[in-house]
């Protein structure tokens, strides 16, 4: 069900289809390919999304790892702590984009004021008009919604780790850090894998928080290369472009998914248990 | 533990609580708020007069609408028509939400069960193919879609945003119950069949209970991305008789003049259905992820 | 182990009867909202007509079922429009309207699907970037083929504007105006007066430079004068309209066209170029005399109304309707509505003396034609009544109103192209509260069509990024934000200038090709 419109978007790619010059329609190879790269905002775009995955890949993983470790405790509240950590899934992205988008407002914002009333600055800062601010913004209200997923995944595995052997561990004396690596990490490496590459695939594909916090940001700095794509199937109307796009981010993401499971030398993805 | 780690686990709890509750806090405030108090400066912290004027808004518009049209424009307060059509789209996010969990249920588990029971050539061929559909980027898929619906005719129907969402929900439902059914031993199967059990009583009777979590746990996952979904629903829908929440929501804010009580009203509402999903189901959610327990 | 077992089977239990209970309720509400859904689904076929009216003129027989028509709008005062439909209905029962909404940021590419589907509506809103695209691909139908009296409607039209209503393909008009104004410039006269300009709005642009760092001077003793006087209209980087015309228009006295030549050349990419002036304006204002801030690139129609009204700027360029949001009084308070409610006076720009034009006219598709005659007759005649003049929501040429042109001035402070409206006393009165009449009707006048600098072309709207992205727009934002340099030196404007005009005959070769 999914390789139909793949295939079909591959063969699109292959066509001169810009709705504005329907006459135009003819076949012409790999010539959306070619004219996409050059295009005056590819490697704006390329760079920006790099920018957002380097910076948001590592930070989820890593906070939803530390989360579901301190929500798989046992603690009075435990209960409560797993409910709070999983809130923002249940948030569209656009209605925390939004709510993000107003903190950072440049005359209403509550971030002005806050910074304002604690002598931080002494005006009001139009946050979103400035490129490193609307990037955070836009990865900031990303991270938020996305991380309870990763750490519902962590919060399973946790909890799928006998008990015994940390029981036995500590008896053979083992510290904490030790007992961390060898157990909890090994054990959790499959689970590990699959955050990075779901995580990858989610920055790679990101779209709402831009739409509605930045429409693309400062001087095209947030716009990136899903928000180009949607620019070139609905404003430009050229879906020879907007196809090739989308096929090479495709095969961008084939390409990642081999890579992690190279690196992280997991062999063929270990699918039953 | 100790004293030092008490406190350690206190601290981080307290963060953590901040990190997500205040962004919810700020929208709840704001939604109490009228527009006016909305853009003062500085904001305010809690609502001085708090009012439900905006829920009242989402869930009306079309009265209010009225009764400003005799006054419109010159000084005016601004709220966009769009706003008319958020009753109608949280209906369409129930119906769609619901079929799709539907859906999810019954194909993703007789599915899945096929794919890890029935051994038929190339069952692993599409078992991965059928994976490789969450890998797709949306992005690639939405043109085709869009093309091919609309030669269907059903661009803008409820059929199509069901069907588009059923297309992401499965392959991750199919993947975790096809984790969770290669935990359980064919043998119990196998006794069952023995006894005298057809294989459909079997899937009923013997299978389903012990699978238990993990279907909860899918239908919860498949109604949230459901739910939240915005990009599919936002392509492939022009009018209210299809849209969504989140799409309704995303139109607001791309109106010349955002009423951010209004559009924060909303944010509102459709957290409401999450919240308690998870709170009423949280224990399901993470036993049906959790693979390979207790064996 | 055996009692764990017995409890986990309890609870066994237990939870088997509420996930059935839970299974059951979600069958039933599935099944529930399937069977709501169905229920509501709209009626197909046509209404049927009131009963209170009796048979009108243009009917041959068996004229039982309304001529249905589609009307394409975006999301602008969707009530209003949806108001003026039903009265048009209620004057003409033969005639059922359907109101499409495109959206707003998705309105080329709702109007896009619309025609590669060859559906779309018969009559929409459309800009001229966009009436182009269409009129290039023959899908749209000049109202002149069939009803050469629209042409009498050029008689009561500024010159300036003419051009907007007729096909460059075919030499023809096509329609009628949704609504037209300009970019005026606008300025707080009690902060120039407070700063001791005088009331006058400058003459040239040296004088707007040097009254903004008078006030900007004065400020620091007088608090309630802005620090950054100059406020720009930049339009952000999602819909909307995008200024830069405006100001360069301003700056120089060079006669148009200002960016291409008769062959669609660019001729802007020089120092010392208008546009090149323009987009050095606003940098050096912003970086050098420090009178005005680069949050001002962020701005959309809703934040000039509220900086504008604040006092935040003394001066600016937008379109001249926002004044009736800012020079208003609450009706429910009785207070004005602004702080700087009635200081505000529009004007000619500085500089050159002409504003920029600003128009969006109703576009007939293909799709008006492609039936009965009676049916296109039923599309000109809403669009007679939507743009032109009517008598009770009949047309009328000679003696009509124009209703709906006069509903939108008069209700939302929209300008108008008709020439024949400022003679009509009740509209100058709904104005004269919050702009000067004589000002802006002087200011309209000499409007200068930016869309046609000389001529539009399909390719324009992706290049400067009208309604979004584009080329244009971000380079001269990130210039404007400081990124290369605050200010930028001549040399990287002048290479921006020159990669844009590259671009530009990329973009044309391929349009072409």
């Amino acid at each position: 069900m999914g390789f139909y419109p793949l295939g079909y978007a591959a063969y699109a790619s292959l066509f001169r289809y810009n709705l504005k010059y329907p006459q135009q329609y003819k076949f012409i190879g790999g010539g959306n390919y070619v004219a996409v790269t050059e295009m005056y905002y590819f490697p704006g775009s390329v760079t920006s999304s790099v920018i957002f995955a380097v910076i948001a890949i590592p930070i989820i993983t890593f906070a939803s790892l530390g989360l579901a470790m301190l929500a798989a405790r046992k603690f009075r509240g435990a209960g409560f702590l797993q409910w709070l950590i999983l809130i923002p899934w249940g948030i569209p992205y656009v209605v925390a984009g939004l709510n993000f988008r107003w903190i950072f407002d440049s005359n209403f914002g509550l971030f002005n004021a806050v910074l304002l009333n604690l002598r931080v600055i002494d005006a009001y800062v139009p946050w979103l008009t400035l490129k490193w601010p609307a990037m955070l913004a836009v990865t900031l209200s990303f991270i938020w919604v996305t991380l309870p997923l990763p750490t519902l995944l962590f919060m399973a595995g946790i909890q799928s780790i006998p008990q015994e052997l940390y029981e036995a561990a500590s008896v053979d004396g083992a510290r904490a850090l030790a007992r961390f690596r060898a157990i909890t990490f090994t054990w959790l490496k499959p689970i590990f894998l699959i955050v990075i590459i779901l995580m990858t695939l989610s920055s790679i594909q990101v779209f709402d928080p831009i739409y509605v916090i930045t429409q693309g940001g400062p001087a095209d700095f947030t716009a990136m290369i899903t928000y180009y794509t949607f620019q070139e199937m609905f404003t430009f109307l050229d879906f020879g472009h907007a196809s090739a796009l989308a096929f090479m981010i495709f095969l961008v993401s084939i390409a990642l998914i081999f890579a992690y499971f190279y690196v992280l030398r997991m062999g063929r993805l270990r699918l039953r248990a | 533990m100790g004293r030092g780690e008490q406190i350690a686990l206190g601290v981080a709890v307290v963060l953590v609580a901040i990190w997500i509750l205040f962004p919810i806090y700020w929208m709840v405030n704001l939604s109490l708020q009228l527009e006016p108090q909305v853009t003062t400066v500085p904001p305010y912290y809690l609502p001085p007069t708090p009012t439900l004027r905006n829920f009242e808004f989402v869930l009306n518009a079309a009265q209010a609408i009225k009764e400003r049209l005799t006054y419109f424009g010159i000084g005016g307060e601004f709220l966009p028509a769009v706003a008319e059509q958020y009753p109608r789209a949280i209906v369409n996010s129930v119906v769609v939400s619901l079929c799709i969990v539907g859906i999810n249920l019954l194909a993703g588990t007789l599915a899945s069960y096929t794919f890890t029971r029935v051994r038929f050539w190339g069952h692993m061929k599409l078992f991965y193919a059928s994976i490789t559909g969450r890998l797709i980027p949306p992005i690639a898929v939405v043109v085709p879609y869009y093309i091919i619906l609309f030669g269907l005719g059903l661009l803008d129907t409820i059929p199509a945003v069901v069907m588009i969402h059923a297309y992401f929900t499965l392959p991750l439902t199919i993947w975790i119950l096809n984790t969770y059914l290669a935990t359980i031993p064919e043998d119990i199967e196998d006794a069952a069949r023995v006894d005298g059990y057809s294989r459909l009583e079997t899937l009923r009777k013997v299978v389903f209970p012990l699978i238990r979590p993990g279907i909860v746990a899918i239908g919860i996952i498949s109604f949230m991305m459901s739910w939240t979904e915005f990009f599919f629903a936002f392509m492939v829908t022009k009018t209210e008789a299809a849209r969504t929440l989140p799409v309704v929501i995303g139109f607001m804010a791309a109106q010349p003049v955002k009423p951010v009580g209004i559009i924060m009203a909303s944010g509102v509402l459709a957290m409401i259905p999450a919240l308690v999903v998870i709170a009423v189901f949280r224990r399901y959610l993470i036993r049906g992820l959790v693979a390979g327990a207790v064996r | 182990m055996s009692t764990k077992k017995s409890e986990t089977q309890q609870a066994d239990v237990s939870r088997r009867r509420f996930l059935k209970i839970g299974a059951g309720v979600v069958v039933v509400a599935a099944a529930g909202a399937a069977g709501y859904y169905y229920l509501t689904q709209p009626p197909s076929g046509p209404p049927t007509p009131t009963e209170t009216t009796s048979m009108t003129e243009a009917t041959t027989s068996a004229m039982l079922t309304p001529e249905q028509i589609e009307w394409g709008i975006w999301s602008w005062g969707v009530e209003l429009v949806q108001d003026n439909a039903r009265i048009f209905m209620e004057g003409n029962p033969d005639i059922n309207v359907k109101i499409d909404d495109y959206g707003l940021d998705t309105f080329g590419s709702g109007v896009a699907t619309a025609y590669a589907g060859g559906k779309p509506a018969d009559m929409h809103y459309s800009t001229p970037d966009i009436t182009i695209v269409y009129q290039a691909s023959k899908q749209t139908y000049d109202m002149e083929t069939n009803y050469p009296e629209i042409t009498k409607y050029n008689d009561d039209i500024y010159p300036g504007y003419r051009t907007g209503l007729v096909n460059p393909y075919t030499g023809k008009m096509y329609g009628l105006f949704y609504y037209s104004g300009g970019q005026t410039f606008a300025y707080n006269k009690r902060h120039y007066e407070a700063a001791g300009i005088g009331d006058q709005p400058p003459k040239t642009m040296d004088e707007l430079r040097a009254n903004a760092l008078k006030i900007k001077a004065k400020s620091a003793s007088d608090k309630t004068l802005p620090e950054f006087p100059i406020g720009y209209f930049a339009g952000s980087w999602g819909f909307t309209e995008c200024a830069v015309y405006t100001t360069m228009m301003t700056l120089t006295d060079q006669k148009p066209p200002y960016l291409f030549d008769e062959s669609l050349n660019p001729i802007f990419n020089y120092k010392g170029s208008p546009l090149f002036n323009a987009v050095k304006f606003l940098g050096d204002t912003i970086w050098i005399d420090k009178t005005s801030t680069p949050a001002v690139v962020q701005y959309e129609e809703a934040d000039t109304v509220k900086v504008m009204g604040s006092g935040k700027h003394s001066t600016i360029w937008f379109p001249d309707y926002e004044l009736a949001f800012i020079n208003a009084t609450d009706s429910k308070t009785g207070k004005p509505a602004t702080d700087e409610a009635y200081n505000l006076k529009v004007a000619v720009s500085p500089g050159s003396g002409v504003i920029s034009s600003i128009y969006r006219t109703y576009v007939p598709s293909h799709v008006a034609n492609d039936s009965t005659p009676s049916h296109r007759d039923a599309v000109w005649r809403l669009m007679q009544f939507t743009g032109g003049k009517t008598t009770n929501t009949k047309p009328d040429l000679a003696n009509g109103k124009y209703q709906v042109v006069k509903r939108l001035a008069m209700q939302a402070g929209l300008a108008f192209p008709y020439i024949s409206m400022w003679d009509d006393q009740e509209i100058l009165d709904s104005m004269k509260s919050w702009i000067d009449p004589t000002a802006r009707k002087d200011a309209l006048a000499k409007a200068y069509d930016f869309f046609n600098d000389p001529k539009m072309t399909t390719w324009w709207g992706d290049w400067f990024g009208y309604w979004a992205a584009g080329v244009v727009r971000p380079r001269f934002q990130s210039i404007w934000l400081g990124e290369h340099g605050k200010p930028a030196s001549d040399d990287y404007i002048a290479s921006v200038l020159d990669d844009i005009a590259a671009e530009w005959n990329k973009m044309k070769a391929a349009a072409g090709a």
